[in-house]
C-alpha cells in the first residue's frame, strides 16, 4: 500500500471562546489516496467546515487551539509548518473552494486578474504568460468567450458561472488536493449537476484528489469513492460509498439515510426525522455523542465513547449497537 | 476588551470630580478667579498655586475651575436646546410623514449646508446676552443631527406593533408621541447627547478662544488660553494646564459616550 | 474680488497637502488595525484616535507651535510664504498648519476605513485568496483595500469641500491668509457682497469636488460604472 496523499490522525481543533472552549473537531482520523474522492457528510455544526479549514490552516489565529493531531501531507505535518511554509502549499498543492459563489469573487478585480494573482504567486510565469494561461483555464472550466470574460468583473455573472471561475482559480496551479466545502449547495439543481460534472472531469484530467464536504447524500453517492460521516466533531463511520450507504453500521448514518426523501416511497407518509439537537460542543457528553437522539441507546452508550470497530475491509464505525445486516 | 472597563471607570470618576468641583466652585477654598496680583505674575506652579498664575497674577487653577462652569452651562445648554428642538422636529417628521416631513427635512438640509461658523458669527453679531447667544447658536447647529436621529428612530418605531395598537385604541396623535414614542427614543438620543456635550465643550472653547464667546473677564477656558498664548514660552503652565484639564474632560466624555452608544446599539441590535 | 482670488489660490496650494498627509497616516494604520482587530495595537490606535478627537484644534496648534517652533526651532511659528517667493520657504511655513489639519481628519478616516475593512476581511473572496496562499500584504492592499474605500472616499471629498471654506482657527494661529478669515471678517464688517462671493466660491468648489469624487468612485469600484452594453 503506497503512502496516502493525506493522512489525518487524531485531529483536534478547539476554539477558545469567552463562554468556554468549543471542541469543534475532536479526534478525527482518516486517509485519502491520491486521485480519490472522499466525501465528508454531516449536519450543520458537525464540524465539517472546521475540519476542512484545519487541514488547509485557515483558522482565526487568536482563538484557535490545536491541542493534538497530525495532518500529514506529502510527508510533512502541516500543523507543524510555519505560516510562510503553509502559504507555499496553499494554492499550489492544496486548494479550497467555498460554498457561496456569489461572494467568493473579488468585486473590484477582473476575473482574469484574480486567476493571474495565483499564477504569479506560485509559478515563474511572466505577466503575459499568466494572462494567457488564465484565459486557457477559463476555457477549461467551460466559460464561453474566455478572452472577453477575463477582462470583465464578477458582478454581472450568474452563480454557476462564478463557481466555475472559482474552480478555475483553485485549479490554476494544478494542486494535488482540492477541498470543496459545499460547492453546489447554493446553486440551482440543474447547475449543480453541471458543476459536479465539471469537477469530476477536471479531477480525472489533473489526477487530483478531492475532499468533498456536503450534507447531501445524493452528491456523495454520485461523486465520491469513500465517505466519512461526521457528527458533533467526530467521525462516526467511514468506508467506501457502497459500504456505508448500502450497509450503514452506525445508528446516526442509518438515521441520516432514512431521512432522505425517496422517489419510490409511498406518498403522504411522514418523513422519518431525527429528533433533538446536536450536543453542546463546549461540554460534550462523556459517552457517545449521538446517544441522546438515538432510538437504540443504552446505559453503556451514555457512559463510554464507542470504540472504533471494523465492519469489513476499509469500513469502520463507532457504535455500541450497530445495525446488523443479514 | 478587558482594559476598557478600567479606563471607562476612570473616565466616570473624572467626570464626577469635574462636575462636583464645577458646581461647588464658589464654596471651594480656592482663590478668587478675578483677583489680580502684581507680585505673583506668571508664577510657576507650586504648593501655593497649583497651576501657577497668569500674566495678571490671577490663579490659573481657580480660573480653570470657574472656566469649567461656563463650559458646563454652554455645552449642556446647547445640547439640551438641540435635543428638545431637534427631537421634537424629528419625531413630528417621522410620525406625520408627508409634506410635514418634507418641509422639516428641507429646513434641516439648508441648515446643514451652511458653514457652521458663519451661522454662529451671524448670530453672535446680534445684540444680546452673550451666553444665551452662544447656547442658542450652538443648539441650532446641533439640531439637524438630532432631527436625523429622532426621525430615523421614529420611523423604525412606527413600524412596530405598539403604535398601531395605540391608534386602534383611539389614542390621539399627541398622546402617542409623548406617551409611546418619546420614552422609546430617549436611550438613543441620550447616548448621542453625551457625545454632543463633548462637541459642545470643544466648540465653546474654540469660540471663546476666537473671542466670539462669553467675553472676558469671565474665565472661559478658551479665552483663558487666548489671553496667555503670547506668553507661552515664559509661562506655558498658564496655557497648558487649562488645556490639559479640558482635554481630559472631553476625552472622558467621549469614552463614556462611546461605551453607552455601544451598549445601546447592542440592545437595539438584539431587539 | 481679485484679492479674494489671490488669497484662495495661495491657500489652496496648502490645502492640497492636507488630504494626502491625512490619508498617508490613516490608511496604513486603519488597514493594520482592521487586520489585527482586537489586539493591543488595535485598542491603542482607537484610543489614540479618541484622544485626538478630544483635543481642541487651537490647543493642538498651540502645542505644535510650542514644541516645534519655539522650543526646537525647527519650523517657523507663524506666517505664510507664497509659492512664488520660494518653494522651500512655502513648504516650511505650511508644515505645521498642514499637520494640525491632517491630524484632525485622521481619527475619522482611520475609524471609517477600519470598520469597512473589518467587514471586507470576513468576506468569502478574502478567504479564497488566503486559501490560495497569497501573502498578507497583497491581500490587504490589493484585494481588500479597494472594496472598503467607498465611504472613505465620500468623506474625503466632503472634507476637501469643507476645507475650501477655510479653517479659521488654524488660519488665526498660524497667521495664514485664508478664506476662513476673509469670511469671518466679511460677516463682521457687514460686507455681504464678499460673503456671498465666498459662499458662492465654496459652493462651486463643492460641486467640482463632487464630480471628482464620482470619478474616483468609478475607478475604485467597477460596479459603479454605468455599463453601456448588456
Amino acid at each position: 500500500m503506497s503512502t496516502p496523499l493525506l493522512k489525518v490522525d487524531g485531529l483536534q481543533t478547539h476554539f477558545d471562546l469567552p463562554r468556554g472552549v468549543l471542541r469543534a473537531v475532536d479526534g478525527v482520523s482518516f486517509t485519502l489516496e491520491a486521485g480519490r474522492t472522499l466525501g465528508i457528510v454531516g449536519e450543520s455544526g458537525s464540524g465539517k467546515s472546521v475540519l476542512a479549514r484545519s487541514i488547509i490552516g485557515l483558522l482565526p489565529a487568536d482563538r484557535t487551539l490545536k491541542p493534538a493531531g497530525v495532518v500529514e501531507f506529502g510527508g510533512r505535518d502541516l500543523r507543524r509548518l510555519s505560516e510562510p511554509q503553509m502559504r507555499e502549499i496553499r494554492g499550489r498543492e492544496i486548494a479550497m473552494i467555498f460554498q457561496d459563489p456569489m461572494t467568493s469573487l473579488n468585486p473590484v478585480l477582473t476575473i482574469g486578474r484574480q486567476i493571474e494573482q495565483v499564477l504569479l504567486q506560485h509559478t515563474d510565469l511572466s505577466k503575459a504568460a499568466a494572462r494567457t494561461r488564465a484565459v486557457e483555464l477559463l476555457a477549461e472550466v467551460g466559460i464561453p468567450d474566455p478572452q472577453q470574460r477575463a477582462k470583465e468583473y464578477a458582478h454581472r455573472m450568474s452563480g454557476g458561472m462564478r463557481q466555475r471561475i472559482v474552480i478555475a482559480i483553485a485549479l490554476a496551479c494544478a494542486p494535488r488536493l482540492l477541498i470543496a466545502d459545499e460547492p453546489t449547495t447554493a446553486l440551482d439543481v440543474t447547475v449543480q449537476a453541471q458543476i459536479l460534472d465539471l469537477l469530476r472531469r477536471l479531477q480525472d484530467t489533473h489526477a487530483m484528489a478531492m475532499m468533498l464536504i456536503t450534507h447531501n447524500l445524493g452528491v456523495v453517492a454520485e461523486m465520491c469513492d469513500d465517505v466519512a460521516v461526521m457528527y458533533a466533531g467526530q467521525i462516526v463511520e467511514r468506508g467506501s460509498v457502497a459500504d456505508v450507504l448500502q450497509q450503514p453500521a452506525m445508528r446516526y448514518t442509518q438515521a441520516l439515510l432514512q431521512s432522505v426523501p425517496r422517489t419510490d416511497s409511498p406518498s403522504h407518509v411522514r418523513l422519518p426525522v431525527i429528533d433533538g439537537q446536536p450536543p453542546n460542543l463546549i461540554a460534550p457528553p462523556a459517552g457517545c455523542r449521538f446517544a441522546a437522539r438515538c432510538a437504540h441507546r443504552s446505559a453503556q452508550c451514555d457512559r463510554e465513547q464507542p470504540a472504533w470497530t471494523s465492519a469489513g475491509p476499509g469500513h469502520g464505525y463507532a457504535c455500541w449497537h450497530p445495525v446488523v445486516h443479514a | 476588551m478587558q482594559r476598557t472597563p478600567l479606563l471607562y471607570r476612570a473616565a466616570l470618576v473624572w467626570l464626577a470630580l469635574v462636575l462636583v468641583a464645577t458646581l461647588t466652585a464658589h464654596w471651594l477654598p480656592i482663590r478668587d478667579p478675578l483677583a489680580q496680583s502684581l507680585t505673583d505674575m506668571l508664577a510657576k506652579p507650586g504648593v501655593e498655586r497649583w497651576f501657577g498664575a497668569d500674566s495678571l497674577g490671577r490663579d490659573v487653577f481657580s480660573r480653570t475651575i470657574h472656566g469649567f462652569r461656563i463650559t458646563l452651562v454652554v455645552s449642556l445648554g446647547s445640547v439640551a436646546f438641540g435635543l428638545v428642538l431637534g427631537g421634537l422636529l424629528g419625531i413630528v417628521a417621522g410620525y406625520f410623514r408627508g409634506w410635514v416631513e418634507r418641509g422639516i427635512l428641507m429646513v434641516v438640509n439648508v441648515l446643514l449646508a451652511f458653514p457652521p461658523l458663519v451661522l454662529i458669527i451671524a448670530m453672535v453679531a446680534y445684540p444680546g446676552e452673550p451666553m444665551i447667544k452662544v447656547i442658542v447658536a450652538l443648539g441650532i447647529v446641533f439640531t439637524p443631527a438630532v432631527v436625523r436621529i429622532a426621525r430615523a428612530n421614529t420611523l423604525r418605531l412606527s413600524e412596530l406593533e405598539f403604535v398601531t395598537a395605540a391608534r386602534a385604541a383611539g389614542m390621539g396623535d399627541a398622546r402617542i408621541i409623548f406617551r409611546e414614542l418619546l420614552p422609546n427614543l430617549v436611550p438613543a438620543l441620550l447616548a448621542y447627547a453625551l457625545l454632543l456635550v463633548a462637541v459642545g465643550a470643544l466648540a465653546e472653547a474654540g469660540l471663546s478662544f476666537l473671542g466670539l464667546g462669553v467675553p472676558p473677564p469671565a474665565p472661559s477656558l478658551g479665552s483663558l488660553m487666548a489671553s496667555e498664548q503670547s506668553r507661552v514660552m515664559d509661562a506655558p503652565h498658564a496655557v497648558f494646564f487649562p488645556a490639559l484639564m479640558l482635554f481630559l474632560t472631553i476625552f472622558a466624555l467621549n469614552l463614556v459616550g462611546e461605551q453607552i452608544q455601544k451598549r445601546i446599539d447592542g440592545r437595539a441590535g438584539a431587539a | 474680488m481679485r484679492a479674494m482670488r489671490w488669497w484662495s489660490y495661495q491657500w489652496a496650494s496648502g490645502l492640497s497637502y492636507v488630504q494626502p498627509a491625512a490619508l498617508s497616516i490613516s490608511i496604513p494604520l486603519g488597514i493594520w488595525s482592521a487586520y489585527r482587530r482586537g489586539t493591543t495595537f488595535d485598542h491603542a490606535t482607537l484610543l489614540l484616535c479618541l484622544a485626538k478627537l478630544s483635543v481642541p484644534s487651537f490647543v493642538l496648534a498651540l502645542g505644535l507651535i510650542y514644541v516645534f517652533a519655539l522650543h526646537l526651532n525647527w519650523l517657523p511659528a507663524t506666517g505664510f510664504v507664497a509659492l512664488d517667493e520660494g518653494v522651500f520657504a512655502n513648504l516650511e511655513s505650511m508644515v505645521l498648519p498642514v499637520v494640525a489639519l491632517a491630524l484632525t481628519e485622521v481619527p475619522v478616516y482611520l475609524r471609517l476605513l477600519r470598520s469597512e475593512m473589518v467587514g471586507t476581511l470576513q468576506q468569502n473572496f478574502i478567504s479564497l485568496a488566503r486559501g490560495m496562499g497569497l501573502p498578507t500584504r497583497k491581500i490587504l492592499f490589493e484585494n481588500a483595500l479597494r472594496p472598503s474605500s467607498l465611504n472613505l472616499i465620500t468623506v474625503v471629498g466632503i472634507n476637501m469641500g469643507r476645507l475650501m471654506g477655510g479653517a479659521i482657527i488654524i488660519e488665526t494661529m498660524f497667521a495664514l491668509p485664508g478664506i476662513g478669515q476673509l469670511l469671518v471678517e466679511s460677516v463682521y464688517q457687514q460686507e455681504y457682497l464678499m460673503t456671498q462671493g465666498i459662499v458662492l466660491f465654496v459652493g462651486v468648489m463643492f460641486i467640482l469636488i463632487n464630480l471628482l469624487t464620482d470619478l474616483v468612485y468609478a475607478l475604485v469600484d467597477p460596479r459603479l460604472l454605468r455599463d453601456a452594453g448588456a
